[in-house]
This record gives C-alpha cells, structure tokens and sequence, in this order.
C-alpha cells in the first residue's frame, strides 16, 4: 500500500527490524484495536513527530490528520476502511487489542542477536591494575576503597585467566581502569607484554584523568598497550578543576598539564572521549569548558575527540546510573550546546538502530571486570551483587547462574514505550528506580529526535535545493 | 531427511520464522516464515522424523481432526518452502 499523502516517511525504521516483521498480519474478526505501546509522539514545527521505539520509524503529520489517532482509545476494525489507519496498522502503530508487544520485541531482539552471530567466547576485559590514584576527586567512586596495586601473584593470576579463556580468533580488547591506572604503567606493560608474547592480538581504551600521559607515556600507551581510545574528565575550567580533582602534590599546574597530555594523545591518533562531569554546582563553569575546548583544539584534533556531559551521581543502586532529574535537564542542555558548537557531531545511528546490548551485564559471556585484588565482576560499577568470583579460585556456578539467567521483562517495564532502547532491567539487579528510568529515556530520546529531524529536513532542503539548481541549469541551456 | 547445520526457527509475533547462522549465512541469508503447522513439522523433523511417512504420522497423531489428505498437502507445502533448509 502506498503512504498516504497526509503523512510523511521520514525513516521507513531499522531494516533489520522491518524485514524481520514484514507487514502486520490481519487482525482476528472482531478484535478491537489500539495505539502501539511503542509509540512516542513529538510536537514540533507545528506537527507530530511519531516515532515507534521498536520498528525505529519514523512518521511526520499535521495534528488534524491524525487527531483522532492521539488518544488512547480503542477502535473497532471498521476504523481499516480509512487508508492512513490502514497504512498504520501495516507499520504496527496500530495493533490489536490483545497484542503481546513486549514478547513481540524480545523475539526480534533474540532474531537480531542471533543474526550478529556472537560467539560466547570472553573478549572484554576491564583490568583494574590499582585502585590508587594521583587525586583525590570528591565524588569518586571507590572513596573509602583501599588503595592497592595489583599484587605479582594477582598480576600472574589476571595472565593465566585470560590465557585460560583465549578465544579462538585470539583476540582481546583491555579497558584500564582504576584507581589511576597511569599509577602503575610496570603493571600495564607487564600484562600486555606477557599476553602478546603468548600469542594474544590486543588492542585497549583506557579511563584516565590524563595527569601522567605525557609525550613519552602517551607513546607507550599507543605503542606498547595499543590503546585507541580514552576516557578523561574534566571537571571546569583552571580553578575549579584543582578544587575539584585535589590531586597530590606531584601533579603541578595539573590543568594545563592535561590539556597539554590530551594535545599528545591526539597526536598519537589516540581517540580522546572528554567527559564533562556535571553536578548543580559546575554548570555553568562546564559551558566556559565548552567554549575553551572550541577554542583550544584545532579541526584535525576536534575530529578526533568527542565532548560529552554526564552526571556526577548514580540513582539509588545503579553505580553507573542517572542523577537527578532538574541536573539530567540541565546536562541534556549542555550537551545539546556541545553539539549545536560542533564539537561532538551528534549520530543519528542510536535512533535508528534498535540496540541489540547495552551495558556489559546484558552479556556477560563476553566480558569481565577484574579488579587489583583479582576478583571478578560483571558490571563495571562493581557492585557485591555483580561479583561471580575471583580469577585465583574461579567463576562461582551459583553467582554466574543468577547473572546469565534468561531475559525476563520486568512487570513495569512490559508496557513502557521505552523498553526496546533500555536495558529491560532483567540482568541488572540494582536499577530499580522504574519512574525516573522512563523519565530519563524520554529526555534523552526527546533530544535525540529533535536532532534526527532537523538531520533529515536539512536533507530533504539539500535535494530540493539541488533539484532547483539543476532545473535553472536546464532552462539556461535551453535558453 | 534432516535440518541442515545452522538454521534455525524462533518464534516471531505468534509465527515462527527460520535464520540461517555462521556458514549456512553464506548459504541463505534471507529468512523462512512458518505457521503453526510448518513449526510442529519443522519440530518433527529435529526430533527424528526422517521420512515423510513418519512426520505423517507424527501430524496425524498430534492433530485428531486432521485428515491425511490436508496433511499432505501441508507437508508438500512445508517442503516446498524449507527445501533450502533441508538435506538428506
């Protein structure tokens, strides 16, 4: 069937999803119908944006076209006979009344994973090698952790593991963390040399704060630890950043020693992430971050980079989670900013593309936390509830059996329009916080629309613009 | 007959449908759709039924009111429509 002309295709959805789901099939006799629970409906430039979070399609109407659509009602069958209800029952915005929609996205999201052809082999790995640090950041998450290095017999231990578990395709990829995990660069190179001279391909990113990556450090971390990509936050500008970061004495002027190190990194093709790290009382500074690393960095360094805010603190339980919602508004302006300045070219891709994972507890299989003591993890956060045992002793069946159970979808979340972007909160056992999730799933993809649709109207502008240059050129020639 | 090697069925949205994974990729890369009847074949045919004679069997008993004629015909149909994804 042909769309009808009140509404426009703007993106025909994840192809992957569209061809798994073909055209919505009949509905029984009798069945009434509904909205789509996966319908998240925009009003901008005087029109709806309608946009279905699993299908990822995304649909563009005037409101009186579609008034009666926007309710939540139910309709009889008899509703067919009108083509846009047709058309959008097709596409599944419409569906009858007793669908299963939840178990409709778990099936395809098990059809794409299979697709993918994952292996279940362990690949990731996140190397604690200390947990000391050069700062002494007030917000950080191990305060009141012990600062230890990683032990030789801990060191021997982490080797053997990952030699033990070798994929086929032997190789690795190492995310360094911390602690500071520049601390201890004897311990990095220790690992890398032994796993390389074993056979291992590796490459790694690593979390730093980038007080120690200096020219020689940053070489050897490309180099020899083969990291392609770093983490460093910065807190605000000069003052603030001091303040914030408290390092011990051995950093001097650890502000401009970063940009500086961050300037050497780049240098060595080392993709550098900097995170903006937000709480209500460093807004203001992080937008003169902003303007400053405009203006610091040139073109070549600025692509690069990528510039993001986040919030300092998790919500109850999650150790990698949101903060409140008034400071996720106001990090979700800041990095609408950051965009709009063109530091950080905002990607369409995460709306279009149903996510298959999302963080390392949806597949554990793949990857593990080792942390300076040695033992293992399956969230990067941490927490007592993710461990499954430890890397001298091995992986304890009964912890590693609640962490890889099958997906369930959680009560709450079988009828929110957001489950097929969030992680359905079945393997991770700490996110409970079901209100402020949907909240924060709204604000983020809010945004993300707005951008996808000025992305694909400064398109549809471009062709027309083309298309009336080339019809001016055929009436010169004729002329 | 059987199921060759790394293609499977899932069910999709109250059907079923059968992808191929790994090598049997480079093989076939689109996708089977099945009712209901060609997923209890299909099931027939993982559990050992290697013979049309004994996936006839196995419908006829499964099904009380199904008569052989309409069973044949949906196993012709059945193997006209899985033939990339069977061997002998």
């Amino acid at each position: 069937m042909n769309i009808p002309k009140q509404i426009q295709n703007i993106y025909n959805g994840d192809p992957r999803v569209v061809s798994l789901l073909g055209m919505q099939k009949k509905p029984k006799k009798d069945e009434l119908l509904r909205n789509s629970i996966f319908i998240y409906k925009l009003y901008i430039n005087n029109h709806y944006l309608f946009f279905h979070t699993l299908t990822r399609q995304i649909l563009f109407t005037e409101p009186e076209t579609i008034e009666w659509f926007i309710g939540g009602k139910k309709y009889p069958q008899d509703v067919l006979q009108n083509e846009t209800a047709a058309w959008l029952y097709d596409h599944y915005f419409l569906v009858p009344e007793d669908e299963k929609e939840s178990r409709t996205y778990m099936e395809v999201k098990d059809l794409i994973i299979l697709k993918e052809n994952r292996s279940d082999e362990m690949t990731n790995y996140v190397i604690l090698p200390t947990t000391a640090c050069n700062a002494r950041c007030f917000y950080c998450f191990e305060n009141g952790m012990r600062y230890r290095h990683m032990t030789e017999e801990t060191i021997q231990n982490t080797i053997h593991f990952i030699l033990n578990h070798r994929p086929s395709h032997n190789h690795i990829h190492i995310h360094w963390f911390g602690g500071e995990p520049t601390v201890v660069p004897k311990i990095i190179d220790r690992i890398c040399d032994s796993l390389m001279e074993s056979g291992i391909e590796l490459d790694s990113e690593m979390t730093s704060n980038g007080s120690l990556l200096d020219e020689i450090l940053s070489k050897r971390a490309k180099e020899k630890w083969r990291v392609n990509k770093i983490q460093i936050t910065l807190d605000g500008m000069e003052e603030e950043y001091i303040k914030r970061k408290r390092y011990i004495s051995t950093v001097k002027d650890p502000f401009k020693t970063v940009i500086s190190n961050i300037h050497h990194l780049l240098k060595e093709d080392i993709r550098t992430a900097i995170r903006l790290n937000a709480d209500e009382n460093n807004i203001g500074e992080l937008y003169r971050c902003v303007d400053f690393i405009n203006q610091e960095f040139s073109l070549e360094e600025k692509k690069k980079m990528v510039v993001y805010a986040r919030s300092l603190f998790g919500h109850p339980g999650c150790p990698v989670g949101f903060g409140a919602d008034e400071l996720e508004e106001a990090v979700n302006d800041l990095n609408h900013y950051i965009v709009k300045n063109g530091i950080t070219p905002k990607d369409v891709f995460f709306v279009l593309k149903l996510k298959s994972s999302f963080c390392m507890v949806t597949v554990p299989e793949n990857g593990t936390v080792i942390d300076a003591e040695g033992r293992l993890f399956a969230c990067e956060g941490m927490p007592d509830n993710l461990r499954y045992g430890d890397i001298k002793n091995g992986i304890d069946p009964n912890l590693w059996k609640r962490i890889i159970k099958q997906d369930r979808i959680r009560k709450h979340c079988e009828t929110c329009a957001f489950l097929p972007q969030c992680t359905e909160f079945s393997r991770c056992l700490n996110k409970k916080e079901f209100d402020f999730c949907r909240r924060q799933e709204e604000r983020v993809l809010k945004n993300d629309l707005c951008y996808t649709y000025s992305f694909f109207a400064d398109r549809e502008k471009q062709k027309e613009r083309e298309q009336q240059k080339q019809i001016s050129s055929e009436t010169d020639i004729q002329h | 007959m059987k199921i060759k090697k790394g293609y499977i069925m899932k069910p999709l949205s109250g059907e079923y449908i059968v992808v191929t994974v790994g090598e049997a990729g480079k093989e076939f890369n689109g996708m089977i759709k099945m009712n209901a009847t060609g997923a209890f074949i299909w099931n027939a045919i993982l559990k050992g039924a290697d013979t049309k004679e004994r996936i006839l069997s196995s419908m006829m008993k499964a099904y009380e009111d199904l008569d052989e004629a309409t069973a044949k015909q949906d196993l012709e149909t059945f193997f006209e429509t899985a033939k990339m994804a069977l061997e002998d």
